[in-house]
Formats: structure tokens, sequence, C-alpha cells
């Protein structure tokens, strides 16, 4: 809608009829700009920026191509998922207890504080010796392996935090993700029943 | 008693400069909008904290969905059609049975390093539904740790 005005002249006859007047355009830009909000809204809303995170993992090399690692069983923590993803926890040999998902954090917090308090030593990189094995059932969800890592590297970020660990001290999570044998099958099945 | 009118004062706004950045901003939007392509299959990844980015270039996708099936594709679009077939070359990866994983991944990574230009390793992303099975998990795991993939990448949401 474009309208032209034109100046009024106070004083007819002043000025040569011969030169023209003077014209002055007023644009109404308002639908332009509405339509220009509109698609910036649009194109606002559908951008993703945000690409999708990773979780890393670093895998040993197989078993059999090395030499057995030896632990001793009170370093072991075992982290098993059942297949409907009900979660049980032991140090080495000892008998399963059941867990709740929201308390694994927890408990992998105070297991690793409980190892770096009991092993002797003078630098808590060196008297932090947990391993956390994890076990999932093939039937499992793959959600609970993501889970359990994320919780270990949760943990031991909190571990960092309270020791004040930085540069080449700081400790890393270890964890090994093991096969499910029969003998998991049994000892989930002993804890889950009270 | 007379009342005091005030007199109505008309606001005249200059709406330029803010229509200007409007349209700068609309113009920025529309230069740097990607739509994504269509996924050739549906996978919902999981939650977790970690706030690693996805690499960009150089990278051997393997996808599960919530089935189980297995999809594995090589951003390279040479490596993928040499793997593949020259169909795939636009194409988002192939659906591949377990069994020939094994050989698919060996197979790409040579050609990987036979590849003029090549930028060293290629990066193995894992990218499974949160509800697939484990076990289709562990088995490509066990694939890759066969093949002496040191570190693998799993795709994940990040959770605040």
């Amino acid at each position: 809608m474009a309208e032209l005005s034109t100046r009024r002249r106070s004083a007819v006859g002043k000025e040569s009829p011969v030169r023209r007047r003077r014209v002055s355009i007023r644009l109404d830009m308002t639908p332009m700009v509405d339509v220009a909000f509109l698609l910036l809204t649009f194109f606002m809303v559908t951008t993703a920026f945000r690409q999708p995170q990773t979780l890393e993992i670093t895998l040993p090399t197989e078993a059999r191509e090395r030499e057995p690692a030896r632990i001793l069983e009170r370093n072991i923590l075992v982290i098993r998922v059942d297949e409907q993803n009900r979660l049980f926890w032991s140090v080495g040999r000892e008998k399963s207890g059941a867990l709740a998902k929201d308390r694994l954090r927890g408990l992998i917090y105070d297991r690793s504080r409980d190892n770096i308090e009991t092993t002797p030593g003078s630098k808590i990189r060196d008297r932090y010796k947990l391993v956390v094995l994890i076990k999932i059932h093939p039937r499992g969800k793959y959600e609970s392996m993501i889970d359990v890592v994320d919780e270990l590297d949760l943990a031991v970020e909190d571990l960092n935090r309270v020791y004040d660990l930085s540069g080449a001290d700081v400790l890393s999570p270890r964890f090994v993700l093991t096969e499910w044998s029969d003998k998991d099958t049994d000892e989930v099945r002993a804890a889950a029943s009270p | 008693m007379a009342r005091i009118k005030k007199q109505r004062v008309g606001i005249k706004l200059d709406m330029t400069p803010m229509v200007d950045v409007a349209f700068l901003l609309l113009t920025f939007f529309m230069l740097t909008t990607t739509f994504r392509p269509p996924e050739e299959i549906d996978v919902v990844v999981p939650d977790s904290h970690s706030d690693l980015r996805l690499p960009s270039g150089n990278v051997l996708t393997i996808s599960v969905d919530r089935e189980g099936h297995i999809w594995m594709n090589v951003d390279a679009q040479v490596i993928r059609s040499r793997l593949f077939g020259p169909d795939y070359a636009t194409r988002a990866g192939k659906e591949v049975a377990l069994d020939d994983l094994d050989e698919l991944v060996n197979r790409a990574m040579v050609e990987n390093l036979g590849l003029r230009g090549s930028k060293g390793e290629m990066q193995v992303i894992v990218r499974a539904d949160r509800d697939a099975e484990y076990a289709v998990v562990s088995g490509i795991i066990g694939i890759l740790q066969k093949q002496r993939i040191g570190t693998v990448r799993f795709v994940t949401n990040l959770e605040k």
C-alpha cells in the first residue's frame, strides 16, 4: 500500500507552474515486516545447532590375546543388569544385592571412596584400584549399559572434585564389559528372591 | 470548572532498526539451516552426561534399531560405494547382518588407509536404540575388539 502524499502549497501561484511538485512516498511496511518475522520465527524454531553427543569407551584387546590381569577380589565391583533391567551389585565374589537405579552413582562413589581409604599408599591415584565389572544380560536393554557407564563416569568425576585432583592426578574410570553366564543368572535370582 | 484536557500525543516510533535486525537474523537462519536428510532407520538414542561432540568426518557408523537390525555407513562416498556397490553412493548406509559386519568393518578400514588424502584412522560410532537388546551391541563390541579398534563412541543425548 503505497500512497503518494502531496504537500499542500500554502501559497498558490508563487512557484512556477512548470516545476514539478515534489512527491514524497510513504510505503506501508507492516505486511512485509510481518512476513519477515514469520519467516524468522520459523527458521529460529526449525534450526538445530545441536549435534548429538557421544560417550566414548575404550575397549581392551581381546581376552585371549593378553595376559590375564591379576586384580584383588576386594578391588572388583560387579554390577549386573538382568533381563528385566534390574541392577545388582557385589564386591568380588560376595553375595549380590539389589540396587535401585538412582543409587548407582552413590554406590560407585561410596565403594570407590572406601577403596581409596583402605588402600595404603601416598598418592590417591595409586590408591584407587577399583575396577567395575559390568555384566549385562543379553536380553537386557542397551540403555542399561550406557546408564552404568555414565553413572560410573559421574561418580569418578565426583571423586576428582572431592579430593580436589587435577592434571596427572585425575582419577579415570576403569571398567570391563564382560559376558553374562549362567552363573550370573543364578546369582541374580538368589539376590532377587528375599 | 473547566477541565484541562490533556493533549493527546501521537507516538511515532522508528521501526527501521528493528526491521533491519529482523532481516539480518532472518538471512542468517535461512543460510545456516540445513534440513536433516531423512534417516534410513529410526533410532532413539539413550541419554548420558557426556558432552563429547560427534566427530564431523571420517567416521564409520553402525546403527542398531530397536528390533536389532544393523545398518552400517561410512561417511566417505568413495568407500561406501566400494563396500556396498555404486547404488549406495548417495544412500545413508546399508542393512547388514552381524555375521558380515566383521569383514565389512575390516574392508572399510583397509579402504580408508588406501584412500588418497586419508585423514588417519576412521572413528567408529555406534548409534543404537535405547531399547535395543544388549546382545546385538555386545556382538558389535566383540567384532570391533577383534578388529583392534581401541575406542568406540556411542551416540547419546546430552542429559541435563
